[in-house]
């Protein structure tokens, strides 16, 4: 009978469950695909010469804390479903079911509900994963076919994780149900929502007047440090600013503190804590854009300060969000108070009434949903930077099948490292194709104070910081290796090939710097320039570049390093390639050994892996952890109007009799849940806009080296729009079932 | 204007008897209310008629069931008719669209609701002052209203406290408050007293008559206790969803009213004739 009543309960609440239903199939979606390319199986439907041991391994961390976040979320929704079904249990209670029973039966009813939705979503997993190998097959520049499959053993695991989750969480929920008052539950819908007492924020208030005396520490050396150039007169207008703030901000907040104290005991009770907390969250926001404007090159400091006031930055606004929502209803009060004209015109006393009774019990976790939003959009923003960094200019790097730099001067040596490539390609079934030898040698042979022998850490440390030369043969030999055309040098003229990771932007400028070369008794001028894709063992030096000159130049001239670049006559399989690398290095290794030299290899089959692996790791991070976290935070903003719909209910139930049109009603639900949704929306694309401001003006080169500001920006525009989906999705589904609890009353 | 000429007359005349001179307010024709489907029908209201004059303070009084709260959801506009018509100084509300009711119920009517019905995420202030602003009344002068009327109620030292803060009769004051603020041409009250123990029911049927006398309110109150009913000037009796009785206070004091209302308390409850 139990068991009959318990159904019958899940499919009557069926509409109530709806949003944490959607919600929960989408996240058991998310979790099965990213369990399933942990999966053997999984391994076995890619295309061979491709391994994802990597990525596994990486995966068991963000898997973890997905899991965790869904545990909470999982909570969360049977904290609301109890609350919202406690005068139900009440009422069974009085009718003589035992509560133990009761309980039990809420446990089965939610059970049933979760069971469909990890089906669904499994099914929808299904899916999730095929998007996730298209991309992932994408980035190896493969095509892919869409393909129905079900693994058991992700299967398996996502049932056992989110089961133990709701079984958990159920038996704690069955204790609840089974300790409370019977009392208690008929009695629980006509208590009023008020501040609960807690801690937290007091404690978070003292944390941040630690933080600004810290940061007043620092503001005192910042400002001794330049005192100099202020008295000189090389700072401008706003620079000054910036450090008399720095100064005047952490002495203003220890006054507010002293106040507040002062008239505590004058008082002879404590004042209002949010007043002081109003106050705290405008200094606090004063020190948000101080902090971004001096770590965004404000001042010229070096890149570790720049850190240091870029976490300043972050901890003020945490602060500041917690301090904004514990603030909120007290400055509404005291507007409210100050301007009647404010509160009364239309129906604004109601909505300003619904919005501070929220507000006020929810402070904390209206914080938490804020800077969580914050998270998830940063998650979005910098996935592409992430994602770009990880492949880093992979085809660039990649560009040889074999790519072996040493620091061998010697001719004797090539012999011995063409042998062993072979050897190793031989070992693996196959054969040495193309081969190169490549040259580098010092244009400029006074700036080594050292020789190799005696001391040769300084030597190559001395080597490190030149500019080197390689000749015009080698150069074209490597090019076409690379399936890249051969340059022509005219006379009198050099070439310069850069590394990828320079700006193009800058590189004419570092032409001119370069200027004239002597070499050889002749001069040449700068010429052609490049930065074409011939891996990452070629240039060298503070301008990350390499001269390329004409043979003749080049007699005579000290080599310092040998590159040896090979490629097999067929493509080679990871596995394959992972033994070539690891019997070149065991060969080499020895070798250096006698020479007391150095020696770095990269085989392209194994750093495509590596790096396509690294990059879906941070697409799937960031990108698919933004989207978990964006689902969880909308579905609590949701859960939070629609918890309270039976006080809602009334409460417009009241007005309506009073007058208040249809219109008027539709218009102030689309407010309040406008206002709802809003401002951690808000706080957090804020937020988010000066981080990005941040980060474009702190890592400019990078990311127009790694990305390009356009790729960036179609990045950003995509991001949006995915959270702008998400959240009007939301905001719809929310809408349409608390008008519909609204209009039950009718 | 026309009232004060009323009672002036009244005064010149010697009579005490103010509802001659009254105007009709309220008028309601054969009006019915059924419930359920074709073979199956409750009629909770069955073809009532009766008038209600300016000025005048009406109890209706049945058993549960009788129809009394339907008749009164029928007059506020909250339910909608089945048969009839109800005209509120001439004006068919039977007729209305909703865009109108709305309207109409924010500008002619005010409601006492036995669970007070005040907002709890406003001050008793901002309830009383709720039904101002509904009507878009300057805002600059609405606060000075809200105090004149909270004075009258002896509430205006609670004006800043919340709903949860005060208590049970206090609540009910602040509804009366909110109910005549706008000065309603009818003030309907559903149970008022159902929630409050006796001293402070008393307390509120003094307030109420006090509107009635001082202020001109007509109010039309729903009501199963005799003592309640026994402060109106006129109780129709509700039975089966039909009017059963009509008792006139007339010159009788408050006693021997509350003892009239009493014996037909008894025959409605006891003898099943008709004693109209």
């Amino acid at each position: 009978m139990f068991a009959k009543l318990a159904m019958r309960n899940a499919i009557r609440s069926a509409k109530d469950y709806l949003v944490y239903v959607i919600t929960l199939v989408l996240c058991v979606g998310m979790f099965y695909s990213f369990m399933a390319i942990t999966s053997p199986h999984y391994q076995q439907s890619l295309p061979v010469g491709y391994d994802l041991v990597l990525l596994k391994r990486m995966l068991r961390i963000p898997v973890i804390l997905i899991t965790l976040l869904i545990t909470f979320l999982v909570l969360y929704v049977n904290s609301y479903m109890l609350k919202k079904k406690q005068r139900m249990f009440g009422v069974q209670i009085v009718l003589g079911m035992e509560q133990k029973t009761a309980g039990t039966l809420f446990f089965f009813e939610t059970a049933l509900i979760s069971g469909v939705s990890i089906l669904l979503g499994i099914l929808l997993g299904t899916v999730f994963m095929q998007l996730v190998t298209s991309v992932i097959m994408h980035s190896f520049g493969e095509s892919y076919q869409f393909l129905f499959a079900l693994y058991p053993d992700t299967v398996g695991i996502t049932v056992c994780v989110f089961l133990c989750s709701f079984f958990i969480v159920g038996i704690a929920n069955a204790i609840r149900i089974g300790r409370k008052k019977i009392i208690d539950f008929l009695t629980a819908d006509k208590l009023n929502e008020g501040r609960k007492k807690e801690f937290f924020m007091p404690i978070l208030t003292l944390v941040y007047l630690g933080i600004s005396m810290q940061f007043a520490y620092e503001s005192i050396q910042l400002f001794s440090d330049f005192q100099e150039k202020m008295q000189a007169g090389d700072l401008s207008v706003l620079q000054q600013v910036m450090l008399y703030s720095a100064l005047i901000l952490p002495v203003l907040n220890i006054m507010t503190g002293i106040l507040y104290i002062f008239f505590s005991i004058k008082k002879k009770k404590l004042c209002s804590f949010q007043k002081l907390l109003l106050v705290y969250a405008v200094e606090s926001l004063c020190f948000v854009v101080l902090s971004l404007m001096i770590a965004g090159k404000g001042l010229p400091i070096p890149i570790q300060k720049i850190a240091v006031y870029f976490l300043y930055g972050i901890g003020y606004f945490i602060f500041f969000i917690f301090a904004f929502f514990y603030s909120i209803s007290e400055a509404l009060g005291i507007w409210k108070e100050k301007s009647d004209h404010f509160k009364y015109e239309q129906n604004r006393l109601f909505l300003i009434g619904q919005i501070n009774t929220k507000l006020r019990s929810n402070s904390r976790l209206m914080g938490i949903l804020s800077g969580a939003l914050l998270l998830a959009i940063v998650s979005f923003l910098i996935e592409p930077f992430m994602t770009g960094w990880a492949l880093g200019y992979l085809e660039q790097r990649a560009a040889y099948d074999i790519q072996l730099s040493t620091s061998l001067q010697g001719e004797e040596q090539n012999e011995e490292v063409e042998t062993i490539i072979r050897e190793a390609l031989k070992q693996q079934g196959y054969e040495l194709g193309e081969y190169a030898v490549v040259e580098r040698v010092l244009l400029d042979e006074t700036a080594i104070t050292v020789e190799k022998q005696e001391d040769p850490v300084q030597y190559r440390r001395e080597i490190n910081q030149q500019m080197l030369a390689m000749s015009l043969s080698d150069y074209n030999n490597i090019r076409l290796m690379a399936g890249l055309k051969v340059i022509q040098l005219q006379p009198g003229y050099y070439a310069s090939h850069y590394s990828h990771s320079m700006n193009p932007d800058k590189i004419p400028a570092l032409q001119e710097e370069i200027g004239i070369l002597t070499c050889g008794g002749k001069q040449y001028e700068p010429g052609h320039w490049d930065q074409d894709p011939m891996g990452e063992a070629l240039t060298n030096g503070p301008m990350d570049n390499i001269v390329i000159l004409p043979d003749e130049a080049m007699k005579n001239r000290k080599v310092v390093s040998k590159n040896y670049y090979g490629k097999p006559t067929k493509t080679m399989t990871y596995d394959a390639a992972v033994q070539v690398e690891l019997a070149i290095y065991d060969q080499m290794e020895q070798l250096v050994e006698r020479t007391d030299d150095t020696m770095w290899l990269r085989m392209r089959t194994v750093q495509r892996n590596q790096g396509i692996n690294m990059a879906v790791l941070m697409k799937l991070l960031f990108f698919y952890g933004g989207v978990i976290l964006f689902i969880i935070i909308f579905t609590i903003l949701s859960l939070q109007q629609l918890s309270d719909a039976e006080v809602f209910k009334n409460r417009f139930q009241i007005i309506m009799r009073l007058g208040v049109s249809k219109r008027s009603v539709d218009q102030i639900i689309l407010s309040q849940m406008g206002l709802w949704f809003g401002l951690p929306i808000l706080l957090a694309i804020i937020a988010a806009s000066f981080f990005v401001r941040f980060c474009f003006t702190v890592f400019r080169d990078v990311i127009t080296v790694y990305i390009g500001q356009d790729q960036l920006a179609q990045s950003v525009a995509i991001a949006a729009g995915i959270m702008a989906s998400i959240a009007v999705c939301y905001f719809v589904v929310t809408w349409i079932l608390f008008k519909r609890n609204i209009e039950e009353t009718k | 204007m026309k009232r004060k000429q009323g009672l002036e007359i009244n005064a010149k005349i010697g009579l005490d008897r103010k509802d001659e001179f009254m105007s009709r307010l309220l008028r309601v024709e054969s009006v019915m209310k059924y419930y359920g489907t074709k073979n199956n029908v409750t009629k909770a209201v069955d073809d009532i008629s009766f008038t209600v004059k300016q000025g005048e303070f009406v109890g209706i009084m049945g058993a549960s069931g009788s129809g009394k709260t339907t008749l009164l959801n029928l007059l506020g506009t909250i339910d909608t008719v089945s048969a009839g018509h109800i005209y509120l100084q001439e004006k068919d509300i039977t007729e209305l669209g909703k865009k109108e009711l709305a309207s109409f119920r924010r500008e002619n009517l005010g409601f006492i609701f036995q669970d007070f019905q005040l907002l709890d995420t406003l001050t008793l202030e901002e309830n009383i002052a709720f039904s101002l602003a509904m009507n878009h009344i300057d805002t600059k002068k609405i606060p000075i209203r809200v105090v004149e009327v909270a004075k009258k109620l002896g509430i205006e030292d609670i004006l800043y406290k919340y709903p949860y803060e005060v208590s049970g009769g206090q609540k009910q004051r602040c509804a009366c408050a909110r109910a005549i603020i706008t000065n309603p041409n009818l003030i309907l009250a559903d149970e008022p007293t159902g929630a409050l123990d006796s001293k402070s029911a008393t307390m509120l049927l003094k307030t109420m008559k006090q509107m009635n006398d001082q202020w001109d309110a007509t109010i039309i109150m729903v009501t199963h206790d005799a003592f309640s009913a026994s402060y109106a000037d006129r109780i129709l009796f509700l039975r089966d969803g039909q009017i059963f009785n009509e008792i006139v206070k007339g010159n009788q004091t408050r006693k021997q009213f509350f003892d009239q209302i009493l014996d037909v308390m008894s025959v409605l409850g006891g003898d099943m004739q008709n004693v109209r």
